[in-house]
């Protein structure tokens, strides 16, 4: 300080290094309590999403299951497969027909 | 404290807080010094002070020993003072090789500042060197830096250092004899 003020003639105001101490730990910590905070916000919104997400997969998974299952069955090409049928244009209208048939007496009854 | 001692707290996140509050205590003057001699004035110091401790909490952990702990500190608080000269200058970025116009400006206007015959000589003689030889006089004058240690934070060749600190002390000599005959 006096080597600087001796010869430069800067100086810095009374109990400066003092209060910047207490001003730098002040700002580091704050600055850690903010990221811890971020920190505890996002495991927050994470555990929400994990939980939202578990919960769509829980009720989701059976539906998706019998949408695939009823797709199989009525797609005729699958069914080809299954009967070990040839896929002519005839097994495709018969295919179909059937399914009509079957849908007017479902609703129907 | 020894540097290792420090360090070790630095690094261990239960005594991290504990080794930034010495780290502080260690080098807040010494650095602050340093910046002020750069940037001029009292209030600019005091802002670069700041984010150059902010700077170096956040870094400590990736701080890979590859030079003294204080000489990485200093590097840090240099690099932060010419960034903010580039951010005080706003229209380009600063040549660190022509001089500071603003020098007597930014110094007179500093409240902190108390100008006697002596540092009036002083001031005279360091506004006419590039901001890079001004540099590189005040940290082996002033904050009494080891050549190699001016070499490491400016990034200078440490030949080139010390060529330019004899050239601008022998100067500042001869004109301060000069004017106290």
């Amino acid at each position: 300080m006096n080597h600087h003020y001796k010869k430069l003639g800067i100086r810095v105001p009374k109990d400066y290094f003092k209060k910047s101490r207490e001003e730098i730990i002040g700002k580091i910590n704050l600055k850690e309590k903010k990221s811890t905070e971020n920190y505890n916000y996002s495991y927050y919104y994470l555990s929400m999403a994990a939980v939202f997400i578990g919960t769509l997969i829980f009720y989701n998974f059976p539906l998706n299951n019998k949408n695939l299952t009823e797709f199989d069955s009525n797609s005729p090409i699958i069914s080809t497969v299954i009967s070990g049928e040839e896929i002519t244009d005839e097994y495709i209208i018969e295919f179909y027909s059937e399914s009509v048939v079957l849908n007017e007496i479902y609703f129907g009854n | 404290m020894k540097e290792g001692a420090l360090l070790k707290l630095l690094k261990n996140p239960d005594s991290k807080d504990k080794g930034f509050k010495l780290l502080v205590d260690l080098y807040q003057e010494k650095i602050y010094w340093m910046i002020r001699k750069i940037v001029l004035s009292h209030d600019s110091a005091n802002d670069v002070l700041q984010d150059t401790y902010i700077r170096i909490f956040k870094g400590i952990d990736n701080f890979k020993e590859k030079s003294k702990l204080s000489t990485w500190i200093y590097r840090i608080a240099y690099n932060e003072s010419i960034r903010f000269l580039n951010k005080e200058s706003k229209m380009k970025k600063v040549e660190l090789d022509s001089k500071d116009d603003n020098y007597s400006r930014k110094l007179f206007a500093d409240t902190f500042f108390d100008a006697n015959n002596l540092s009036l000589k002083f001031h005279q003689i360091l506004s006419e060197l590039s901001i890079r030889q001004r540099n590189i006089f005040n940290m082996k004058y002033f904050d009494e830096l080891k050549f190699e240690e001016i070499a490491k934070i400016t990034e200078i060749n440490i030949n080139t250092v010390k060529s330019v600190y004899y050239k601008v002390e022998k100067k500042i000599k001869k004109e301060i004899n000069e004017s106290s005959l």
